[in-house]
């Protein structure tokens, strides 16, 4: 069963604070292989939130958003937040999603948290959202909040792939859209890290996570009866740029369709990365298929395509 | 479509200290220097919510040179609550895993993979980096789509079943959706909440699946659920400390909200024949009954502390243990969010879900 909903308003927002791999690693007792080594994965500035609340980060992206489209608030149906980092909510029993909508004024909202996908969880909360149009009619309009803020320095390393980057976005989807229609969706989760930092990266994980994208991003072309070489465009999570050249390459995708123009300027903005690369590629076509990808480290992995 | 069924259940509930034996220890706790990554994030986090990380838990504002026995005396003549079941093994995700598995264990091998599994939760697993969804997936050993609902504390599983139908509604292939909840409160998160209530450790499981020819006869069915926030004019985000204050904003809330459910269905209060309903208190829980006019012997009454989003199966599992359900039997639900929200779904019987509860806490019925 399908409903014609789609992406209609992005917004996003990055705290101003801009610093560069370098300084960061001379800050946090990294080495000058760990430098080189982010500098070949495509990382030279991340954003550092510097205090600043992810309920802040959330809310400025979400007020963007508000100023963008005109959104009535009373008019929102359902807001779903999703974060990577588990302080990345309210500290329990508080409820960052009922502040987010009492804020707002979203008094007639259904609200909740979707995570635990990792930087993967915004666009597996798509597979959620679009049977939640499938299966109530009278839903109109849901609005898809994402935010992480690493507060630890240290811990923004991902290992062998990128740097954590802090920030949010937000995305509002409707019925009836008349762009950026969500076509297809594919979510992937191995369990395989689920362990975090207290496990070991195995080095066959970094395979895996190669052939899982190949095979999400082919399965969701074929979902969407395409082949993988019609998307015009690939808006990836900013890890590991070579990786994505490789599996790029391996789907005979051209390279020059994979958006990199903020990846090296801002980093892995967490579960941010597809919501602020749609918000920043003016060269969209109208009509034709793009692709958001996000991965998660704990082999979650999620693809969905767009009509724009 | 057809509802979908509630074919079987699980939980686990660790051993309960008495109240007054917990208080002690976390009085103890509370004097506890926090070290690494909990020293370095959590008290700028709480700080960023207008919180200092010890309030929840410090004595009574009006009883600040009581003794810790006395202050938790006090606690459990309001509350009701007179035991605290204590998780002193597994982490929360160790939990969650263990009844997920009793779950899968007791399948047969030729039935239907599990398609999607949802982790409902108001606390933090140990490391912040972990992901209980993500271990799940790895213990259940197939394909399926692990994530976690939250931020509604104990109605994160009305969530999660209204997700559940939807999911059966637009995904047709779907067959099973096995729902998972589980608490475990590890300091500086506090289990007490001002005087209103006192959280303890436990996990719950419950297997959905589509309604079919197989399934019908098994189990309960899922009629419907809602959930919604309190209005903030009531209840503003930090909850008040009283009992009588939080309750008076809570239970009208939970009666509309059931009321409006039972209109939807055409069924009146009178045709209950079982009470899922969360014990936060014994005073709001009380006051729901009343309200629709339920007598007592429709819930379960003891005096165990509340067991967060993990409280409607683990009673779910009781109550099937412990009562025999007639067939077309309504049963209803209930539940409240701590940070502002209030749930509540019907089933009807229509078989006996396998049920395994694993209960070491003693209630004091």
């Amino acid at each position: 069963m399908s409903a014609r909903i789609g992406l209609t308003h992005t917004a996003y927002y990055l705290p101003e604070r801009v610093d560069d791999v370098r300084s960061w690693a001379r800050r946090a007792g990294h080495s000058a292989a760990c430098v080189a080594q982010l500098e070949r994965v495509g990382v030279r500035y991340y954003r550092d939130a510097a205090g600043e609340s992810v309920a802040s980060m959330a809310m400025k992206a979400i007020d963007a958003l508000i100023r963008s489209s005109g959104l009535s608030p009373n008019t929102l149906d359902c807001m779903i937040y999703t974060h990577t980092l588990q302080g990345s909510v309210a500290p329990p029993p508080m409820s960052l999603t009922r502040i987010v909508c009492d804020t707002f004024g979203f008094v007639h909202a259904e609200a909740f948290s979707f995570a635990q996908q990792h930087c993967a969880s915004l666009l597996g909360a798509l597979r959620v959202i679009r049977a939640m149009f499938v299966a109530r009619p009278a839903l109109r309009r849901v609005l898809l909040v994402g935010a992480d803020a690493m507060p630890v320095a240290s811990e923004r390393l991902i290992e062998g792939a990128g740097l954590m980057s802090d920030g949010a976005c937000a995305a509002l989807i409707e019925r009836d859209s008349p762009v950026n229609r969500l076509i297809a969706v594919r979510t992937h989760a191995s369990g395989l890290a689920w362990q975090g930092a207290l496990g070991q990266q195995e080095s066959h994980l970094a395979t895996q996570y190669f052939l899982s994208a190949r095979q999400l991003i082919a399965t969701v072309a074929s979902d969407a009866g395409l082949e993988p070489t019609a998307i015009q465009r690939i808006l990836p999570h900013h890890l590991d740029l070579p990786a994505w050249h490789r599996v790029l390459s391996s789907l005979g995708i051209a390279r020059e369709r994979l958006f990199t123009e903020n990846f090296s300027r801002i980093a892995h903005v967490s579960v941010s990365d597809p919501i602020i690369n749609l918000t920043d590629c003016h060269s969209l076509l109208w009509n034709e298929p793009l692709l958001l990808f996000a991965h998660g480290v704990g082999g979650f992995s999620s693809a969905a395509l767009l009509l724009r | 479509m057809s509802a979908p069924v509630v074919t079987a259940v699980a939980a686990y509930v660790p051993p309960a200290l008495p109240l007054a034996q917990w208080s002690q220890i976390e009085h103890t706790l509370n004097a506890t220097v926090l070290t690494g990554w909990a020293r370095l994030v959590y008290p700028y986090w709480f700080a960023a919510y207008g919180r200092d990380l010890p309030q929840p838990s410090m004595p009574l504002d009006d009883t600040p040179s009581a003794s810790w026995p006395a202050a938790a005396a006090g606690i459990a003549v309001e509350t009701g609550i007179g035991f605290v079941p204590v998780e002193k093994n597994d982490d929360l995700s160790g939990l969650a895993t263990d009844v997920a598995q009793t779950i899968c264990a007791a399948r047969a091998p030729e039935a239907p993979r599990i398609d999607v599994v949802m982790f409902c939760h108001s606390s933090l697993n140990e490391h912040v980096s972990t992901t209980t969804a993500g271990r799940l997936r790895a213990a259940i050993g197939e394909p399926c789509f692990p994530f976690s609902i939250a931020q509604q504390q104990g109605a994160s599983v009305f969530t999660a079943l209204r997700l559940a139908k939807d999911l059966f509604v637009a995904e047709p292939e779907l067959r099973v959706i096995l729902i998972v909840a589980a608490e475990k409160w590890c300091h500086p998160f506090a289990r007490r909440i001002g005087r209103w209530t006192l959280q303890g450790d436990a996990a719950g499981a419950i297997l959905l699946e589509r309604d079919s020819p197989a399934t019908h006869s098994r189990g309960l069915q899922l009629l419907d659920t809602a959930v919604q926030p309190l209005c903030r004019a009531d209840a503003p985000f930090g909850l008040p400390a009283s009992l009588i204050d939080t309750n008076a904003i809570f239970a009208p809330a939970l009666l509309a909200l059931i009321d409006a459910l039972l209109r939807r269905h055409g069924r009146r209060a009178g045709e209950i024949s079982a009470v899922i309903a969360h014990q936060v208190n014994r005073p709001l829980v009380e006051a729901v009954s009343r309200q629709l006019g339920l007598p007592r012997e429709r819930h379960l009454e003891d005096r165990r502390a509340y067991l967060g989003a993990a409280e409607s199966i683990v009673r779910l599992a009781e109550t099937l243990d412990m009562c025999t359900l007639e067939h077309g039997a309504l049963v209803l639900a209930w539940g409240v969010g701590l940070g502002g929200y209030v749930g509540c779904s019907l089933l009807e019987a229509c078989g006996k879900p396998a049920v395994c509860l694993s209960d070491a806490s003693p209630t004091g019925q």
